[in-house]
């Protein structure tokens, strides 16, 4: 064939005059089939839009009703967002996600809004999970940290609230059976605040500090800061003796209900975790009991495919008060729970690995400051949008410590990583 | 560093071997003759190459090379080199009714700050570089070897040359790529006599062409995304900073038709070719991302004409090729795999040109003057689908060479050329759109684009020198500087020298 094309060849070249492409690119019609709560009505529904996000080239492109949808082959994040009002006069924000939607042909999407619900309850403001590094370059552990946030307007109590860690990585997709993730999160590390229910009070415009361990880090690394101030932190008593915790006399201790490891509980310092915030309304015993989760999937590598079999453990989404996603730019694979939780995910550093995301954390952005002079974040449950990734660390830039590998002394506090305080 | 000597021990038995009855003086200057350059075209048929030395010529040379550019020009390409190496070739008519030649050189050298393209080869493989921002200069070391044969029976003449070029591109500070190239080629031709005075001939010929593409980072503190490059300035977001390691692999199949004039008469050589590549990444499990195709095709007629005193030829040739590259699409990947759901060609890069050229030489006592004049346009578009996106330049090109070539006494010889050459663009359409790129990888690719799309001014200054130190060998020093100018706002100098030993 190589032989009769070359004989063509020239006939094929001095008779194309094409400047562009040998042909057009196909590309395909969508249609979506939106499929409402029962208590919205059609009419009541505006300012929608589809967002076709090609994971390969990272084209994002966005369409409104009436116009038609039409787009290369490839593999898409379909994200359809609108305003609802409700009967009770009410406005909400309708979203609806579909993930790693593969277009090969002209498709019929059918996709569920969900009316966004306002929990009430403290959220996630920032994740410190990357670490410092010490002065020779070295990541240092038990300076990672979770910034919890009233963004209300109320007095929130945070007994009983448990931190919580997913299960599944965001980097690596599996097909696990059976599929529970639309109805719960699989979880592999399970931390309590301690309290009979009205002893840990988070007024408006306060946080809350979760640290792995609340000491002075200074003392062990000049690169890190002190976290001896800490609300809580979480602590592991190790059956490893090379690899034990340090348990701090100032800060009290999460209570711990489980955790995967048999040393001590740290944050996925490369990011490939999600964490979330619970209230789960029944006795550690009780949960442990009922919500083991066992299940199934299929390693496939050059060595063939290897059935695997693994447990966690499983909480309702209607326990879930706040959840965020992160993941590594360069490696991100799916989000590991339901889009009602959690739309989108945040990062630090491009690269898994990337020495450039020490010193960094995510954190949620900041909308405006209130009468109060409370600072008030961005909570959609969309972590892309709601998260500022690759932040400088609230904490370094509080103690004006090391905020970079170079060693790099931080001068500047912010809000959100990005909004500078005012003095 | 044993291979450098390696190659010079296989080509030297073939070196020595020869020597003619002329001397050698009298074999250079047959062996720089303009006419045989000006006709290259028919020498890519190796059964043609039999014609086109009548005496044995053979050259040891060592060389240094280097250029400055006042900036990055084209960012593949750095904002400077140098090079120093040796190369041996040698032409010997075996016995009456065959001719033998040989080719092998080694050198190394540095590509001064390379911006947005890790990879070895980008005049192949381009536009799907690996690329970081960090880039930075890329010390280099060529190897190559080739050799030939051709054989005449009666009206019948055939030929085959078989070679093997290899590259080793790496750096020493982070990032740290490493990239080894091999280029195995092979043809083979055949040309019939028609009459006294004509041959025609055919040929096909073959390349392999491989790339092993590795990117490291040592340092504790500091690591980059390695991109791979899709096109003016776009990327495939998807694996943005996932695979330090990929590989190039491609084919090149090429055949050409010659009518060849013995002395005077009508020339006429077509050349056509495919070269096809695909890129992989290595850490994904050989995940093919790319694959592209260059067809091309070049039509060269003419006259020449050959006598004791006047040389002279006109020829009129057409330059096209059409090279589209397509991205490979993937599905969810699930337990680490990636399935293939399509292949969207995306990149095409399309270009023609017309050329009218002449070359004239007159013979006076001990001198030869040569000129040759050439004169032509070209268009060039780059098209990426989607974002939409295209750079388009089309222009004049103007080039005037006059040289002499002159016996000084009885022992030495000398060659002067001077040059000039113009690109005068007389359309340009630049429209690149905003992507997921990194703003410093648009901006390089706008410079690149830039400076193809003004008009550029080239002036050439050679010179050699060659002295007899007996009948059948001789010394010889040569030296050249090229001056580029990019309508004044940047420049790039070229310098070569080298001392040869003729025989």
């Amino acid at each position: 064939m190589k032989y009769i094309f070359l004989l063509l060849l020239p006939l094929f070249l001095l008779s194309s005059c094409d400047d562009s492409l040998s042909s057009s690119l196909t590309h395909y019609n969508i249609s979506m089939n939106i499929s409402l709560p029962d208590d919205i009505s059609p009419e009541s529904v505006s300012e929608a839009t589809a967002t076709f996000r090609n994971i390969s080239s990272g084209v994002e492109q966005k369409f409104t009703p009436g116009t038609e949808i039409s787009v290369l082959p490839g593999l898409y994040d379909v994200e359809y967002e609108a305003k609802a009002l409700l009967s009770n006069g009410a406005e909400s924000r309708l979203r609806a996600t579909l993930r790693s939607v593969s277009v090969t042909s002209s498709l019929l999407l059918t996709l569920e809004p969900f009316s966004c619900v306002e929990t009430n309850d403290l959220i996630i403001s920032e994740i410190f999970f990357t670490g410092t590094l010490n002065p020779s370059g070295n990541n240092y552990k038990g300076d990672d940290y979770i910034k919890l946030y009233n963004n209300g307007t109320e007095i929130i109590y945070a007994d009983g609230l448990a931190l919580i860690e997913s299960k599944f990585n965001t980097t690596q997709k599996y097909d696990y059976t059976p599929d529970i993730m639309n109805e719960e999160v699989s979880v592999d590390a399970i931390y309590v605040i301690p309290g009979s229910g009205h002893d840990y009070p988070v007024k408006p415009g306060e946080y809350l500090l979760l640290a792995d361990t609340g000491i002075d880090h200074r003392h062990l690394n000049p690169y890190s800061f002190d976290l001896s101030g800490a609300d809580f932190e979480w602590y592991d008593v190790s059956t490893s003796p090379s690899n034990v915790d340090i348990d701090s006399p100032t800060v009290p201790n999460l209570d711990k209900w489980y955790c995967y490891t048999n040393s001590y509980f740290i944050l996925h310092n490369r990011g490939f975790k999600a964490y979330g915030l619970a209230r789960i309304p029944v006795e550690k015993e009780r949960f442990l009991k009922d919500n083991l989760y066992s299940y199934n999937y299929t390693v496939v590598s050059d060595a063939g495919s290897f059935p695997m079999t693994a447990t966690a453990y499983r909480i309702p989404n209607e326990w879930i008060v706040d959840w965020v996603n992160c993941s590594v730019k360069a490696s991100y694979a799916w989000t590991v729970c339901a889009p009602v939780l959690d739309m989108g995910w945040t990062s630090c550093g491009i690269i898994d690995k990337g020495k450039d995301r020490f010193f960094h954390s995510v954190r949620r952005k900041l909308l405006y400051i209130n009468e109060n002079g409370n600072p008030v974040f961005k909570d959609t449950n969309n972590s892309s949008a709601d998260f500022n990734p690759d932040c400088t660390a609230s904490e370094i830039e509080l103690a004006g410590s090391v905020m970079d590998q170079y060693g790099n002394q931080c001068l500047t506090v912010t809000y959100d990583g990005i909004t500078p305080v005012k003095e | 560093m044993k291979r450098p000597y390696l190659l010079l021990a296989l080509v030297t038995p073939l070196i020595l071997s020869a020597s003619g009855n002329d001397s050698i003086l009298i074999r250079m200057n047959s062996h720089v003759d303009g006419l045989r350059r000006f006709i290259s075209e028919t020498w890519q048929n190796p059964a043609l190459k039999y014609f086109s030395e009548d005496e044995p010529f053979s050259n040891l040379s060592v060389g240094l090379s280097r250029r400055n550019d006042s900036e990055i020009i084209t960012p593949e390409y750095g904002d400077g080199s140098h090079s120093a190496g040796f190369n041996a070739e040698s032409f010997i008519p075996a016995g009456k009714n065959s001719a033998v030649w040989g080719n092998a050189g080694y050198s190394t050298g540095s590509t001064r700050n390379v911006q947005w393209c890790e990879s070895s080869s980008p005049e192949l493989i381009y536009p799907y570089f690996s690329a970081d921002e960090a880039g930075g200069n890329l010390k280099d070391e060529h190897y190559k070897f080739s050799g030939g044969y051709a054989g005449r029976k009666n009206s019948i003449v055939w030929g085959a040359t078989l070679g093997y070029s290899a590259t080793h591109h790496f750096r020493d500070v982070d990032p740290r790529p490493r990239n080894i190239t091999g280029e195995l080629t092979l043809s083979g031709g055949i040309a019939y006599s028609i009459s006294a005075d004509y041959m025609v001939g055919a040929s096909m010929n073959w390349m392999k062409y491989k790339q092993s593409n590795d990117i490291k980072f040592v340092s504790e503190t500091h690591d980059l995304p390695i991109y791979q490059l899709t096109g003016l300035g776009t990327h495939y977001n998807r694996f943005a900073g996932a695979s330090k390691s990929s590989d190039f692999s491609g084919n090149r199949f090429g055949a050409t038709l010659n009518l060849f004039p013995l002395r005077s008469g009508v020339l006429v050589n077509i050349s056509v070719s495919r070269f096809s590549f695909d890129k992989t990444l290595r850490d994904l499990n050989k995940l093919p991302i790319a694959s592209a195709w260059h067809n091309a095709l070049t039509v060269n007629a003419g006259y020449k004409h050959i006598s004791d005193k006047v040389t002279y030829s006109v020829t009129g040739q057409f330059d096209a090729y059409r090279r589209h590259g397509s991205e490979n699409i993937f599905g969810d990947a699930v337990s680490g795999s990636y399935p293939q759901i399509g292949s969207l060609e995306m990149y095409a890069d399309n270009y023609y040109r017309a050329l009218l050229q002449g070359f004239a030489s007159i013979r006076q006592n001990n001198q030869t003057y040569s000129m040759t004049l050439r004169s032509g346009y070209s268009h060039r578009k780059q098209f990426y689908a989607e974002p939409e996106q295209w750079a388009l330049v089309e222009g004049l090109e103007n080039m005037a060479d006059f040289s002499v070539r002159s016996f000084l006494g009885q022992h030495w010889y000398g060659i002067a050329d001077l040059s000039f050459a113009i690109f005068s663009p007389t359309e340009k359409d630049i429209n690149l759109q905003p992507s997921t790129s990194p703003e410093a990888l648009a901006g390089s690719v706008e410079t690149g684009l830039r400076h193809s799309t003004v008009t550029r001014c080239a002036t050439s200054v050679s010179l050699t020198a060659a002295r007899a130190i007996s009948e059948k060998y001789a010394i010889g020093i040569g030296g050249s500087a090229t001056l580029t100018n990019y309508s004044g706002t940047a420049h790039s100098n070229l310098y070569n020298i080298s001392i040869n030993f003729y025989f």
